[in-house]
């Protein structure tokens, strides 16, 4: 069964028209969690908590920043899959319940509107806490 | 009470004539104070008390080779010097540094098994170069303005101390294919 899961899953895919893709959860280890951490929790001083999303969705801008902010615009995925890695961060870190999907083209359009100061360009005041304390 | 003075007295001179200074008794001594005071010395705890450090995947199939080699498969994009060489290991920092939490994430291809596995290249910061065992396969590596391809980067700076000491390679999990395009 080992042998053959991998021919049916490239079958169903050829099936569906849809290019195999990368699990998400293996995507967010190569692509996030070098710096956010294998459970996306940050550094508590330069990188961001992952699983503290929530209050940037409820703020106007806070779903196109997330998109065009530089380590999500720039990571080597294309759109659908950077769609499928946002969807996987904001629902199962962040505990998102009513998150709606991000379609590829939103992505995709989004990603190519560059931020040119992204500090500047927050919705919201980065947070302070947790602070690690020395 | 005089009697067991002079009782204690004999034996302790007896035993100082029948015992040299270097004999094992006094070396046996010292073995158990010193062996109290092991717990004390500052080891690299960051990986036990921190989830911010990946836990590698212990059970990789015919994970064989030498990992104070360069050629040992786990190092193909490493830079820098190898942990094992510096009284660390391939997925421990020597005692006295600290695995920095933020790293940089490729694949290699274990020739045992065939597959891809994901590696987490983690700095041990808090000393100087090791300058042991240097090793620079660069397999995947990005330039730097794509820093988390990039293995030139110096990733102590997601740590206490920016002193880069060596590096070790954490397999974190299995790959679906090898990272970055090849």
């Amino acid at each position: 069964m080992r042998r053959l899961l991998p021919a049916l899953l490239l079958a169903a895919s050829a099936a569906t028209g849809v290019s195999a893709e990368v699990p998400v959860r293996e995507a967010f280890q190569l692509h996030c969690s070098g710096c956010h951490g294998p459970d996306g929790r940050g550094d508590g001083r330069m990188v961001p908590d992952l699983q503290a999303l929530a209050p940037l969705l409820s703020v106007e801008g806070g779903r196109e920043y997330l998109v065009r902010v530089p380590g999500v615009a720039q990571a080597p995925l294309e759109s659908a899959a950077l769609a499928r890695l946002l969807d996987f961060v904001l629902t199962e870190l962040s505990g998102v319940d009513d998150h709606e999907a991000f379609e590829a083209a939103e992505v995709d359009g989004l990603r190519r509107r560059p931020l040119l100061d992204p500090v500047r360009a927050r919705p919201l005041p980065r947070s302070t806490s947790p602070a690690i304390s020395r | 009470m005089s009697g067991f003075d002079d009782r204690f007295e004999r034996l302790t001179r007896g035993l100082a004539r029948s015992t040299s200074r270097r004999s094992l008794l006094s070396r046996f001594g010292a073995l158990i104070v010193g062996a109290a005071a092991v717990p004390l010395l500052p080891v690299a705890r960051a990986s036990a008390e921190s989830p911010r450090v990946p836990a590698p995947v212990e059970d990789v199939p015919g994970d064989a080779g030498d990992p104070t080699k360069c050629d040992y498969w786990r190092h193909c994009a490493i830079d820098g010097f190898l942990c094992a060489c510096c009284g660390g290991s391939a997925t421990a920092c020597p005692p006295g540094t600290e695995m920095s939490p933020v790293t940089w994430i490729g694949t290699c291809q274990n020739p045992a098994d065939g597959k891809d596995y994901v590696i987490s290249y983690n700095d041990c910061c808090g000393k100087g170069f090791c300058g042991r065992c240097g090793c620079n396969r660069n397999e995947g590596d990005r330039p730097e303005y794509h820093w988390y391809r990039s293995n030139d980067i110096n990733w102590c700076a997601g740590a206490e101390s920016q002193a880069y000491h060596c590096s070790v390679a954490l397999v974190v999990g299995q790959a679906t294919e090898a990272q970055p395009e090849r």
